[in-house]
C-alpha cells in the first residue's frame, strides 16, 4: 500500500516537473545570449555577411557588358564534427547574392543533379497534347551557369590547458569561371572559440 | 502588523528593481552627416570616440561605409557593431545581414569598421554600437 503511495507521488511529481519545462523565443536582432562552442545562426550570419562583403569589395561580380552572372552551387563540404546542412550557410549567400542584382542562382544544375528538378520535368509536357505548347518552355531557353560556387568547413580542436579548449572553425568559399576553370575569388573566414569544462 | 508592512515594501521595491534593469537602454548620436550616422549605445558612450565615419563606392558599385572608432577607456574593450542601409526615401533595405559583428580593442587603439551595402539602392546607412558580452 505504501509502495502504491509512493509511486503515485513520484508520477505526479514528475508530471509538475513537466510542466515546469520553459521555452523561450529568441529575438535574434538583439540576441545576447552566450556563445556556444558549435556553429549557431549568429556564425553562419557573420560570416556569410563577411563573405558578401569580400566578393562586393574586389569587384569580381562586375560583369564586363554589365547584368548578372549566373551561379551555380557546387559542392560545399561539411568537414566538421557537428552536424548541420551546408545550406544554413549558402541560403544567405544566395539571397544576398541575388539582393546585390549582381548574381542570380540556377536551380537547374547542381552537384547532385539539378535542385529544382521542375525544369526539365516540364518540358517532358512537350508531347503531352493535354498542354497548351505555346506555354511550354521552348529548346534553348535554359541558361547555363558562368560561376560556380564551391568550399568546405573544417574544424580543428586544440587542447589549451587539461580544462580548456580551443575550436576553430574554417569557412571556405570559391567562385571559379567555369569557361576557365580558373577561381577568380577566393576567401578563408575563422570562428574561434574556447571552451572551458 | 509592522512585518507585514516590511515585506510588502520589500516586494514592491524588488517589483521597481526589476522594472529598472529590463529598461531598454537609449542612444546617444554621435556623429551624423552626408547620410552616414553613427549611433553609439550608452553602455559604451563614453569609451568609444567616433573620429571620421565616410561614405565612399566600392569596387562593385554600392556604398562602403568607413567608421574610425577609438578605444578612449583605459581599459581592452569588447566592442558590437552592425550596419542599416536606407534607401533614399528613407525606407530601410531588408537584409539578413544586420547582424552583430564583434572587434576588439586595446585601450587607445583606433580601429576603422567597414560596411558594405549588398543592394545597389542603399543611400544611408547607420552603424550601431554596443559593449559585446564577454
Amino acid at each position: 500500500m505504501m509502495n502504491l503511495k509512493t509511486l503515485a507521488l513520484a508520477a505526479v511529481l514528475s508530471l509538475v516537473f513537466c510542466g515546469c519545462e520553459s521555452v523561450e523565443m529568441v529575438d535574434t536582432e538583439h540576441d545576447r545570449g552566450p556563445a556556444v562552442a558549435g556553429i549557431d545562426y549568429r556564425d553562419f550570419d557573420a560570416t556569410a555577411q563577411n563573405m558578401i562583403a569580400s566578393m562586393l569589395e574586389t569587384g569580381c561580380l562586375n560583369k564586363p557588358d554589365g547584368g548578372r552572372y549566373v551561379i551555380a552551387i557546387s559542392r560545399i563540404k561539411n568537414d566538421t564534427t557537428r552536424d548541420f546542412d551546408t545550406d544554413q550557410l549558402m541560403k544567405t549567400i544566395r539571397v544576398e547574392l541575388l539582393r546585390s542584382g549582381k548574381a542570380a542562382i540556377t536551380t537547374a544544375v547542381g552537384i547532385n543533379g539539378p535542385e529544382d528538378a521542375m525544369s526539365k520535368m516540364s518540358r517532358e509536357l512537350r508531347a503531352d497534347a493535354e498542354f497548351n505548347q505555346n506555354t511550354i518552355a521552348g529548346q534553348g531557353q535554359m541558361i547555363a551557369p558562368d560561376l560556380s560556387i564551391s568550399g568546405k568547413i573544417l574544424e580543428q580542436k586544440l587542447r589549451i590547458t587539461s580544462s580548456k579548449t580551443q575550436i576553430e572553425y574554417y569557412f571556405q568559399l570559391s567562385l571559379t569561371d567555369l569557361k576557365t576553370g580558373v577561381a577568380i575569388w577566393e576567401d578563408q573566414q575563422k570562428i574561434i572559440k574556447r571552451q572551458r569544462r | 502588523m509592522k512585518w507585514k508592512n516590511m515585506v510588502l515594501l520589500a516586494m514592491m521595491l524588488g517589483l521597481l528593481l526589476t522594472g529598472c534593469a529590463t529598461r531598454v537602454p537609449e542612444y546617444s548620436v554621435e556623429d551624423a552627416e552626408r547620410g552616414q550616422l553613427v549611433v553609439v549605445g550608452t553602455d559604451v558612450a563614453s569609451a568609444v570616440l567616433v573620429k571620421n565615419a565616410t561614405l565612399s563606392e566600392n569596387a562593385s558599385g554600392t556604398l562602403q561605409l568607413s567608421v574610425d572608432v577609438q578605444n578612449v577607456s583605459r581599459s581592452y574593450l569588447p566592442l558590437e557593431y552592425r550596419t542599416f542601409w536606407y534607401r533614399e526615401d528613407g525606407r530601410v533595405i531588408s537584409t539578413a545581414l544586420s547582424n552583430w559583428n564583434r572587434r576588439g580593442f586595446a585601450s587607445g587603439e583606433t580601429l576603422t569598421l567597414t560596411a558594405n551595402a549588398i543592394h545597389p539602392e542603399a543611400k544611408f546607412s547607420r552603424m550601431q554600437f554596443r559593449r559585446a558580452k564577454k
